[in-house]
């Protein structure tokens, strides 16, 4: 079997990217208006849109960087782990109904479409929309590197084909993402979603059980390596501290239910009362796929000090350093695509979003000011939506590709700045104004604007400055806590607005 | 009765005051290079590192989890007819729970600082096995408060039979109701 290794990493990575080409051939039958290409006409059941909501959230940083994070910094990014099931919680508490309701009454296809709704304010709608496609492009770009530099290093080194640039993985990467994001939408999104978190979900957990037979004593001698190495690296806050796990654990799990890429998915639900199982879907799945993040990271950490592996070029390195190692043959394969899934299941969630942003939202603003629907009324009118939806896309990809190739050969901090300023921006925009203003009835437009522009600045000034907060404080947290202090004094020192009283009734609901 | 916007807004504050407070008096520092390896981070000394801020670390993260009740408190919360219905302690007690899972883990990690808890608890120091193996679970509580108490704090037939008049009078349509599952 060893003999093969490399056949069958290549032909499980050709087999993955068979199938998201075919689910987005079938996918382009069921897209028809641009209702179906950004919410997927409102029609999916609970497995798919919990899935599709874990996938996204464990991107490719999740399955190279994560374990590079333990690897590196100890027991540190346990921290970001564990905050999914509380960051769901908070997420379907105060906004899945919610926006899942707005989108029924007011036929909303994306976040900028019901924060319009809800404070009545094209402004309001405009800054949302420019923050989702400035926080995406950074992300996108990144997850476009991360693809075309782990499809390199296996066509590389399995020998298949060596002289291989990056600018030719870039394109064939980025094609088969463009392909079922382009044909399919939403709808192929979420439906590779599922085949990607379901492969996810076996790559962690037999990689988590492959670890426990590296090391003389399974994880305990590993453990013993480690803490006799350094034992507070392998103590709850790793190498960072309290303060600064603690101020992680608040950005990544409050911060989550800001996240456009995670929310957005409550709106395509079809029947909402069966959002009670949505926890049960995204809390497990992800909960079993971050297994591959703790256990990859900490087994590298252990072998290198031990001596019985070289050390590693980079942390980043921990998760193809094993596979090529020490994970048998199948599970190498099985993982390699795990590992394009965990790329492409948030890339393809972004180039969406962002579609809707730059083809919809903001023109959708303009027309709105002008008196006319977001959503085009005839037939003939949301075809060519579609069709510029479609466009979009592709101009989208094309951005971000380039935007990674110049980072790669020019300017490396670029996208590694955009990357860093994603989270943190989301969750500083858009907690405040969609999370809190969704459910609040004195939120005005006032707050959710200033909240939105600060977090833009604030996130964006810490990365180009390069600002450290003192005590290990994460510099998205002081944007958060600030953007919320900002939103609620502006709302409270303001007069209330009135709120139309059909998008009252439904905050009543 | 302390409203849900009132409690996020105070515990908001009270966490910028504990950031402020860091950031103003930061503690002595969290690791360091590792002397034999370039990629990796050497945790040093935690007695050192966590000197004199235990205590300000402990009140950061309670009340990071206090902030997670009020949000979802302040999402089951409405105008209308909804709200906690009387069962609100179970969000309350969970809250707790977590709050008292997290002054455990601050204890022991005292006790770890002292090399008094080395030993492993399924394959993990004893603090962080607290963290993976009971505070994690602790917060999937609320995952399974919501599951089960889905009817009666989010969602029930009354305020869908609202949904359904609200859409009436708005002259939309929906498959929330009628559509199959």
């Amino acid at each position: 079997m060893e003999a093969w290794r490399d056949t069958i990493i290549i032909s499980s990575i050709g087999v993955y990217m068979v199938l998201c080409v075919g689910v987005g051939l079938w996918a382009m039958r069921r897209t028809k208006t641009v209702r179906d290409f950004f919410v997927a006409g409102r029609d999916l059941g609970i497995l798919v849109t919990g899935i599709a909501m874990f996938s996204s959230t464990m991107s490719g940083f999740g399955f190279v960087g994560g374990p590079g994070l333990v690897y590196a910094l100890g027991m540190a990014s346990v921290w970001i782990v564990i905050t999914s099931a509380v960051g769901y919680a908070i997420s379907d508490f105060l906004l899945g109904k919610r926006l899942r309701l707005f989108a029924g009454l007011r036929d909303s296809v994306s976040l900028p479409d019901a924060v319009v709704a809800r404070y009545g304010d094209e402004t309001s709608g405009l800054l949302t929309a420019i923050a989702i496609l400035l926080g995406i492009m950074g992300y996108l770009a990144t997850q476009i590197l991360a693809m075309a530099t782990v499809l390199q290093t296996v066509l590389q080194n399995t020998g298949w084909w060596p002289g291989i640039t990056l600018v030719t993985c870039v394109i064939i990467s980025v094609s088969v993402l463009l392909f079922y994001s382009v044909t399919g939408g939403i709808v192929a999104s979420v439906y590779t979603d599922l085949v990607q978190g379901s492969i996810m979900i076996v790559a962690g957990v037999l990689i988590f059980l492959t670890t426990l037979t590296v090391m003389d004593g399974g994880a305990t001698g590993a453990m013993n390596v480690l803490m006799q190495d350094d034992p507070e690296g392998m103590g709850p806050w790793g190498t960072i501290g309290l303060v600064g796990c603690m101020s992680w654990y608040f950005m990544f799990s409050v911060g989550s239910v800001g996240q456009p890429h995670i929310v957005t998915k409550a709106m395509m639900v079809r029947n909402i009362r069966n959002y009670r199982y949505m926890p049960v879907v995204t809390v497990i799945g992800y909960s079993l796929t971050a297994l591959l993040w703790i256990s990859i990271g900490l087994i590298m950490r252990a072998l290198v000090v031990s001596g019985q592996h070289p050390e590693l070029a980079a942390p980043d390195a921990a998760a193809a350093e094993f596979l090529g190692n020490y994970a048998h043959p199948l599970l190498a394969g099985v993982v390699f695509a795990g590992l394009f899934a965990a790329i492409m299941s948030t890339a393809d969630a972004f180039l969406n979003i962002g579609a809707a942003a730059l083809v919809h939202d903001i023109p959708g603003s303009l027309r709105r000011r002008a008196g006319k629907p977001a959503i085009p009324d005839s037939l003939e009118k949301q075809r060519r939506e579609l069709f510029q939806a479609r466009l979009g896309t592709v101009f989208l990809a094309g951005i971000a590709a380039a935007f990674a190739l110049y980072s790669f050969y020019v300017n490396d901090r670029l996208v590694a700045l955009l990357g860093a300023f994603g989270w943190g921006t989301f969750g500083a925009a858009l907690v405040p104004a969609v999370a809190i203003g969704l459910n609040w009835k004195r939120a005005t437009p006032l707050a959710a604007n200033t909240a939105i522009v600060f977090s833009l600045v604030v996130n964006f000034g810490i990365e180009v400055f390069n600002v450290r907060i003192p005590g290990g404080v994460h510099g998205g947290t002081v944007a958060l806590l600030g953007a919320l202090l900002l939103f609620f004094g502006i709302s409270l020192a303001s007069k209330p607005q009135p709120i139309d009283p059909e998008i009252e009734a439904i905050m009543d609901i | 009765m302390l409203k849900a916007d009132r409690l996020v807004l105070a515990i908001v504050i009270a966490l910028s005051a504990v950031v402020l407070w860091t950031i103003i008096d930061p503690a002595p520092g969290g690791g360091t290079q590792h002397t034999e390896f370039s990629t990796m981070r050497h945790g040093g000394s935690g007695a050192e590192s966590h000197e004199g801020t235990l205590f300000r670390g402990w009140l950061f993260g309670a009340l990071i989890f206090l902030s997670f009740g009020a949000l979802i408190a302040f999402g089951i919360s409405r105008g209308g007819s909804g709200g906690l219905r009387g069962s609100g302690g179970l969000l309350v007690g969970a809250v707790l729970a977590a709050v008292l899972v997290w002054t455990w883990l601050i204890f022991s990690y005292q006790s770890y600082l002292e090399g008094e808890t080395q030993t492993l608890w399924l394959a993990l120091p004893v603090p962080t096995a607290i963290v993976i193996y009971i505070l994690y679970p602790t917060t999937a509580l609320l995952n399974v408060l919501f599951v089960i108490f889905f009817k009666r704090w989010v969602l029930s037939e009354e305020d869908l039979e609202s949904y359904n008049q609200v859409l009436e009078k708005a002259g939309a349509s929906d498959s929330t109701i009628g559509g199959g599952s």
